[in-house]
């Protein structure tokens, strides 16, 4: 109540000039805080970089195009990302579409793992992969169980061993923007293939897959990008050989000591991934999707 | 729900389509279970099976003050940022809705969102290089702080937004015809609205936030370390069952937590059904 | 290769609900039968029991006399025009048109033949390249109506096929689809909650009520001889009066008929202020009086409060009928008022309980 009368109170001086609609002071209150944070916190760090990157004696982004380690980084990284995103994609389009017709109980269990995915640390999920993975871990022991193995598996901070970690940590960003349009599937058009004559690949690629297209689209740009800038779990199940770009840079900073080297790579990476994002976005309007 | 009419448009692609989520959704459970599994060994480094079955960790865990103070730190740390990244997402959100112009729209909501895209290594990098040009900032927790605020608002930024997209367009204009002026629309229509939304966002942004490791790693003060930090160390040096308690207990602590939330939020839309049901037989 | 329909004592059950409480029709080939009911009535439901989208717990759905409740839809051949249309998207008309040849694996040749006649036979011959959202919702209509019939059903089934137009484009399109259906000859069954709509295009009109059918008849005969209230007030507009020795009785049935007399609005005349006391009649204060064009609509309340609604041709000298004035009304043609007996409407109230 008190709030009350004090906005009421405080009604006839801004009143007057709140009347025009549109009016400059909501504009000034609501949209100028978060650009001032946006602009410090973006834009600051930035300069820094790019004071930094300078800093040394050579240029540093030329050096860093040169090094055979990033440049490997880079590719390597770039197919993680992809292969990655493609995975996640497919696997989420099947999850989110086995949420909207399973049985009540799987529907639970489908539920249950996406929450446990959002809501247990990364780092968490990370060890347990890791433990499942080690040569005579968690997995190398349910194989021995099984008789199906007796020597140690040989997995751990291989590329392979990686993808279903990294899958298990992206997945949500798929299964729930894709769910939201599965679930707003016109169930019309669905009685309508089904009517007339339609098997499941014809219902698929005349209904469903129209009207999940574009939320497919973004989720995958979304997944790429992050993959784009991984880097706990390559780093704990990648290992040495499967350093990603962000490793790289870790690299040159805290063990070459060339802090100019590793701005510079950490300018082309926020480069890279954000004008990949921005191309995409323009492309397929994934922001629209998302906010 | 449209299953009825999608589970028969599916047909026989049903079984293989079920049969691929629930594999996958091993790739949840199964890390998950093997973590908490090995928390309860009574050997003094993990190991799977477990041998045995003991609180001992848990104790130890609880006690050592390297576990948590660097809980304390994460707590503190996510509550800021949070409260951050929820006031200036919600206010980035109420002015996306006052926006008239196209252009500016669909730039302001690509800005609010690309936090999500930034490699978080090579923004801890910058953050590190303003730290070491900027004395004044000192040792201390700001700049992680501010940092991951910037990282949790496109959360917050999101739901938000979809919470204002589901109101009644007309509400504004309405009030603003009837003289009210823009803090009082913002405070007696948009905020009771979007309260929910603000909610879900505030809890979604404290888990980023509560989870993210990568900024801490650069910019934690000497001697100072977040939760996801302490795991991260824990888990390069000899592996013990320190860290799979650790983490079973924050895991039982966020599902506990998230458990409240969505029972709470359930109640609340329950009523809010109720209410509706009310206004329509009355 | 029209089909005949016959529905056989369905029962369908939703959670709790019993949607379709026993319901029974029979359509003769190339006969259009309409449901009408108010919303919520089971018509729509009915409807997908007829297309294999909603399960029978108990009856049987035959199709010239083969039971069909175990044929899966897309097996069943029937052609359905969806309330929303449901077509395609990013598909063409002419696609859209094919699709259930398509669907059945017939050759590009013949699916492209298929499009144009179908869409010859609804007047958009030439629009088979254009995208659906580029056609108005008329044209949309007539594109799910060519692709109901595309694949040669056994049945046309139309849900609320007029639900998305405006209504003058509503009118146009009754008598088109009423046309397009006799020229293809085939079995209708359309569901709608608009009366006229009802009687424009249909041969009879199954009046559907709490998941019951009431009265199935041509549309002349439900509106003169409806078989209980609901019927009467629900086709068109009706005046219900106790039908006992002071009430309105047709010529001759004097004294044997108890039960309630229906009068339709155009049976009733303005008599003189002091009428013959032996000729029947009902007294009231005019409440309202408007001109509608092709009739005049008097509107009375009795002393008793009940409202009486009178239908005046056009060139009625309605200078005495101003609000407030009082009035007496007489009954023109006593052939014309029609008896529900009160045992027949025991017994259907009986059925319904």
């Amino acid at each position: 109540m008190a709030v009350e009368e004090a906005v009421a109170a405080a009604l006839p001086d801004t009143g007057r000039r709140g009347r025009a609609p549109d009016g400059a002071g909501e504009r000034r209150w609501l949209l100028w805080p978060p650009l001032a944070f946006f602009a410090l916190l973006l834009g600051v760090p930035l300069a820094a970089l790019l004071r930094q990157a300078l800093s040394g004696e050579g240029n540093a982004f030329a050096e860093s195009v040169r090094m055979s380690v990033f440049v490997d980084a880079v590719g390597r990284t770039l197919l993680l990302a992809a292969v990655a995103t493609a995975a996640t994609v497919l696997i989420g389009t099947c999850y989110a579409l086995a949420v909207a017709i399973g049985p009540a109980w799987l529907k639970a269990l489908l539920m249950g793992g996406l929450l446990i995915s959002l809501w247990t640390s990364i780092m968490v999920r990370t060890i347990g992969w890791m433990l499942l993975e080690l040569p005579t871990g968690a997995l190398y022991w349910l194989l021995e169980k099984a008789h199906l193995r007796t020597e140690p598996i040989d997995i751990y901070q291989t590329t392979g061993a990686l993808y279903p970690a990294m899958i298990a940590v992206m997945l949500p960003f798929a299964v729930l923007p894709i769910l939201a349009a599965i679930l707003g599937l016109d169930r019309e058009q669905l009685n309508a293939a089904t009517v007339f004559g339609a098997g499941p690949v014809l219902t698929f690629g005349a209904v469903v897959l129209p009207a999940i297209r574009q939320a497919m689209i973004s989720a995958g740009v979304l997944v790429f990008v992050m993959s784009l800038g991984f880097y706990v779990t390559p780093l704990l199940l990648g290992g040495p050989s499967n350093m990603t770009v962000s490793g790289i840079i870790n690299g040159q900073l805290n063990n070459a000591n060339r802090a100019d080297v590793g701005a510079a790579m950490s300018l082309l990476l926020v480069g890279g991934t954000v004008a990949i994002y921005l191309v995409a976005d323009r492309l397929f309007k994934v922001s629209e999707r998302w906010g | 729900m449209v299953d009825s009419p999608l589970r028969r448009g599916i047909g026989w692609w049903r079984l293989p389509v079920l049969g691929v989520a629930l594999l996958t959704s091993l790739l949840f459970y199964v890390p998950f279970l093997v973590v908490v599994a090995t928390s309860w060994t009574e050997t003094s480094f993990i190991i799977f099976p477990p041998q045995g079955f003991s609180p001992t960790w848990y104790s130890d865990v609880l006690q050592d003050p390297q576990w948590t103070d660097a809980f304390k730190v994460s707590l503190r740390v996510s509550a800021a940022g949070t409260v951050i990244s929820v006031v200036l997402g919600t206010l980035g959100a109420l002015a996306l809705t006052r926006l008239r112009s196209r252009t500016a729209r669909r730039w302001i909501r690509t800005l609010f969102i690309v936090p999500m895209a930034i490699p978080p290594v090579a923004y801890a990098v910058g953050l590190y290089s303003v730290n070491l040009e900027v004395a004044a900032l000192g040792d201390n927790l700001a700049l992680l702080i501010l940092g991951e605020a910037l990282l949790a608002m496109p959360y917050v930024f999101v739901m938000v937004s979809s919470g204002l997209s589901q109101a009644d367009p007309a509400l504004r204009p309405a009030a603003s015809t009837l003289g009210a002026s823009w803090p009082l629309i913002v405070w007696r229509i948009d905020l009771p609205m979007i309260a929910g939304h603000m909610l879900a966002g505030a809890v979604f942004a404290f888990a980023v936030i509560f989870d993210e490791v990568v900024l801490s790693v650069f910019l934690a003060p000497v001697g100072v370390k977040t939760l996801p930090l302490q795991m991260l160390d824990a888990s390069q040096e000899a592996l013990s069952p320190q860290l799979t308690a650790a983490s079973t207990l924050v895991s039982m602590l966020a599902v506990l937590l998230l458990g409240a939330f969505s029972l709470y939020s359930n109640r609340r839309a329950a009523r809010a059904r109720r209410r509706a049901r009310k206004a329509t037989t009355a | 290769m029209t089909i005949a329909l016959s529905i056989q004592d369905v029962h369908v059950t939703l959670g709790h609900n019993e949607v379709l409480k026993g319901v029974s029709l029979d359509a003769a080939p190339g006969e259009f039968v309409t449901l009408l009911g108010a919303s919520g009535s089971g018509k729509t439901t009915l409807l997908n029991v007829i297309a294999g989208l909603q399960q029978v717990h108990r009856g049987h759905v035959l199709f010239d006399g083969q039971s069909v409740e175990r044929r899966p839809p897309r097996k069943r051949k029937v052609g359905v025009v969806f309330q929303s249309y449901a077509l395609f998207p990013r598909m063409s008309v002419g696609e859209n048109v094919a699709f259930p040849l398509r669907a059945a694996g017939r050759p590009k040749a013949e699916r492209r033949r298929a499009a144009r006649e179908m869409l010859d036979l609804v007047d958009l011959g030439g629009m088979a390249d254009r995208t659906t959202d580029s056609l108005s919702g008329g044209q949309q209509q007539r594109v799910a109506l060519a692709r109901a019939l595309a694949a040669n059903p056994g049945i046309l089934l139309l849900d609320e096929p007029m639900a998305a137009l405006d209504k003058q484009l509503r009118e146009r399109m009754q008598v088109e689809i009423k046309r397009i259906q006799q020229r293809v000859g085939i079995t209708t069954l359309a569901v709608t909650h608009d009366q006229a709509e009802a009687m424009t295009m249909s041969d009879r009109v199954a009046i559907m009520h709490h998941g019951r059918l009431i009265q199935v008849d041509t549309p002349e005969r439900l509106y003169r001889r409806p078989v209980n209230e609901y019927v009467a007030s629900f086709l068109g507009e009706a005046n219900l009066f106790p039908a006992d020795r002071q009430g309105p009785l047709p010529a001759g049935a004097t004294g044997r008929a108890t039960g309630t007399a229906v009068i339709r609005p155009e049976d009733l005349v303005v008599l003189d202020p002091r009428p013959a006391a032996d000729r029947w009649h009902v007294r009231g204060v005019v409440r309202l009086l408007s001109f509608q064009g092709s009739r005049f609509r008097l509107e009375l309340a009795t002393e008793g409060g009940q409202t009486v609604v009178c239908s005046l041709p056009p060139h009625t000298d309605v200078s005495p009928l101003l609000p407030g004035s009082e009035v007496a009304l007489g009954c023109a043609e006593p052939r014309h008022v029609h008896i529900i007996e009160t045992a027949g409407a025991d017994r259907l109230v009986e059925v319904a309980a």
